[in-house]
C-alpha cells in the first residue's frame, strides 16, 4: 500500500508549474515579518500605556458606566448604528507570531448552524439598515458535510457580492459550529495562535450577549484579488470566519467581469452587524 | 528579544539564501500535496520562510533544521482552515484526477482519487510518511503531535483510504503495511 500511495504522490507532480517564488521574494517577505514585528512590539506598547491611563481615569471616576461589555451597553449597536462609534470597549492588539495554536473546530453533526437559506435570506432583509447604499447579491448559501478544508467538520458558506457606487467587492462567511469554550476562549485562543499569513494587528469587540468579533487590518498588496480583510465573530456554538474582498466573488454563474472597489465594501462594524443577523436566524 | 534574532550579518543572509534555494522546491510539492493548490502551496511556504527568516540566527544552528520548517509549512497549511479564508474553491480537492496522465494505471488513478478525498491532516500524514519517507517520531515532530497520534491518524487514513477505493483494488490492497 505504501508504494502504490508514494506512486501517486509522485504522479500528482507530474503537472507541476514552474516555481513562482524566488529567494529574492522570500527574503523580502522575512524582511517585512521582520519590519512589522518591530513595529507591533511599539504598538504594543504604546497600546499598554493607553491602557494603563484610561484605567487610572476609569478608576478615578468611580464608575464603570463606560466599561460596555460588562455594563451591556452596546446593545444592538452592531446591528442598528454599525457605522457610529461603538460604544463597547474596543481594543487595539498587536497581533504577532504567537505562541500558541487555534482551538480545532468541534463538532459532530453540526447542528448549531443556522439554516444557510434562512440566515442568507435574513441578511438581505437587513441589508438595508446594516449597509445603507450598498447593494447585496447572494452567490451562494449552501451547507457542507464533507469540506476537505474543514477537515470534514460541517460548515455552512454565505457568500455576497457588494456593489458599492465605485464597483463591487464580495463578503465571505464560513461559518463553523464549535461546542468548545466560551466564544470569548475561542476568540482569545485564535489571538494567541500564529497567523497564516501575515502579522497584521486585530481589533477586539466584545458583545454584551458575550458573543466576541476581532477584526483583522486588511493585508495583502492592495490588488483587488490579492487584498483580504478578516472578520471573525465568535457566538455560543459557532464561529462564523468572514472575509472581505475588494472584487466580486469569481463563481460560475458570475459570466461577466465587474468592477473591483478600492476600498472594501464594508466596514467590520458592519460586518460584525451581518455576523450577529445569521447568529440570530438559527 | 525575538527580534535580535533575525540575521543582520551577510553570512546570515547568504545562509539563508542557499537554505531557501535548495529546499523550496521540495517544500512547495510537500505543500502542494497536502493542499492540492499550487498557488496556495507557494504561499505557504513563502509564510513559512518567512518565519524561518525571523529566527534564522538560531534555527540555523539547530539539529534539524528541515524538522523545524516542516512544522511551522503543515501547521500553515493545516490550521489554515481556521485561519485567515482565502478565495478559493473550498469543496474538493483541486487535483483530484482531472490532471493525471492519460497512461496513468487505473490503480494509480483510484489511490489518487481516494487521497484526494481525505481530510487535510489525514493526507498530511500521508504524504509526509510515504513521499517525505519520515518516521512516526519524525512525523510527529513535523505534525506538532505525539507518535501515537501519527499512528492512529495512519490507521485512520488508510482505513479511509480502502473505503474510497474501488472493492478490488482495495481487497489487493489490503492491510496497512507500516
Amino acid at each position: 500500500m505504501s508504494d502504490l500511495i508514494n506512486e501517486a504522490f509522485v504522479s500528482m507532480l507530474s503537472d507541476e508549474p514552474p516555481m513562482q517564488l524566488t529567494v529574492d521574494g522570500v527574503y523580502r517577505r522575512g524582511r517585512r515579518s521582520a519590519h512589522q514585528r518591530r513595529v507591533f512590539t511599539i504598538a504594543g506598547l504604546s497600546v499598554v500605556m493607553a491602557g494603563t491611563t484610561a484605567t487610572a481615569a476609569i478608576a478615578f471616576q468611580g464608575s464603570g458606566e463606560g466599561i460596555a461589555p460588562s455594563a451591556g451597553t452596546r446593545t444592538s449597536a452592531a446591528g442598528s448604528t454599525p457605522s457610529g462609534t461603538p460604544r463597547a470597549l474596543v481594543l487595539e492588539i498587536p497581533h504577532c507570531d504567537g505562541d500558541g495554536r487555534a482551538t480545532d473546530p468541534h463538532d459532530e453533526d453540526g447542528s448549531a448552524l443556522p439554516d444557510p437559506q434562512r440566515a442568507a435570506a435574513a441578511v438581505l432583509a437587513a441589508a438595508p439598515s446594516i449597509a445603507p447604499g450598498r447593494s447585496f447579491r447572494l452567490v451562494t448559501a449552501e451547507r457542507d458535510d464533507t469540506s476537505p478544508k474543514a477537515a470534514g467538520i460541517p460548515r455552512v458558506r454565505i457568500i455576497f457580492d457588494v456593489g458599492t457606487d465605485e464597483g463591487v467587492g464580495s463578503l465571505n462567511m464560513e461559518i463553523l459550529a464549535q461546542k468548545d469554550g466560551t466564544p470569548a476562549q475561542r476568540a482569545a485562543s485564535d489571538l494567541a495562535a500564529k497567523p497564516f499569513s501575515n502579522c497584521i494587528p486585530a481589533v477586539r469587540t466584545d458583545f454584551p450577549d458575550g458573543s466576541v468579533g476581532l477584526a483583522y487590518t486588511a493585508f495583502g498588496t492592495g490588488t483587488p484579488s490579492d487584498t483580504v480583510q478578516h472578520v471573525y465573530y465568535y457566538a455560543t456554538g459557532m464561529d462564523i470566519n468572514a472575509g472581505l474582498f475588494l472584487e466580486y466573488w469569481h463563481s460560475t454563474e458570475t459570466t461577466r467581469a465587474l468592477p473591483p472597489v478600492t476600498t472594501m465594501p464594508l466596514t467590520p462594524d458592519e460586518v460584525l452587524a451581518i455576523a450577529r443577523v445569521v447568529a440570530d436566524s438559527r | 528579544m525575538e527580534g535580535a534574532a533575525m540575521p543582520d550579518a551577510d553570512a546570515d543572509e547568504a545562509g539563508f539564501r542557499e537554505y531557501v534555494q535548495a529546499r523550496m522546491v521540495r517544500l512547495r510539492r510537500i505543500a502542494y500535496l497536502i493542499c492540492g493548490d499550487w498557488h496556495l502551496a507557494e504561499d505557504a511556504v513563502s509564510v513559512a520562510l518567512a518565519k524561518l527568516y525571523l529566527k534564522w540566527r538560531r534555527a540555523s544552528e539547530a539539529d534539524n533544521l528541515d524538522a523545524y520548517v516542516r512544522r511551522v509549512l503543515v501547521r500553515s497549511i493545516v490550521d489554515e482552515r481556521r485561519r485567515p479564508w482565502r478565495r478559493e474553491s473550498p469543496v474538493g480537492f483541486p487535483m483530484t484526477g482531472a490532471v493525471a496522465p492519460a497512461d496513468e494505471p487505473e490503480d494509480r488513478l483510484a489511490v489518487r482519487a481516494a487521497l484526494a478525498g481525505l481530510p487535510a491532516r489525514r493526507r498530511a500524514v500521508l504524504v509526509l510518511r510515504f513521499y517525505e519517507g519520515l518516521s512516526v517520531e519524525e512525523t510527529a515532530a513535523a505534525m506538532g503531535t505525539t507518535s501515537g497520534t501519527v499512528k492512529s491518524q495512519t490507521a485512520r487514513a488508510l482505513t479511509t483510504l480502502r473505503e474510497l477505493l474501488p472493492r478490488d483494488l482495495a481487497r489487493i490492497t489490503g492491510g496497512p503495511d507500516e
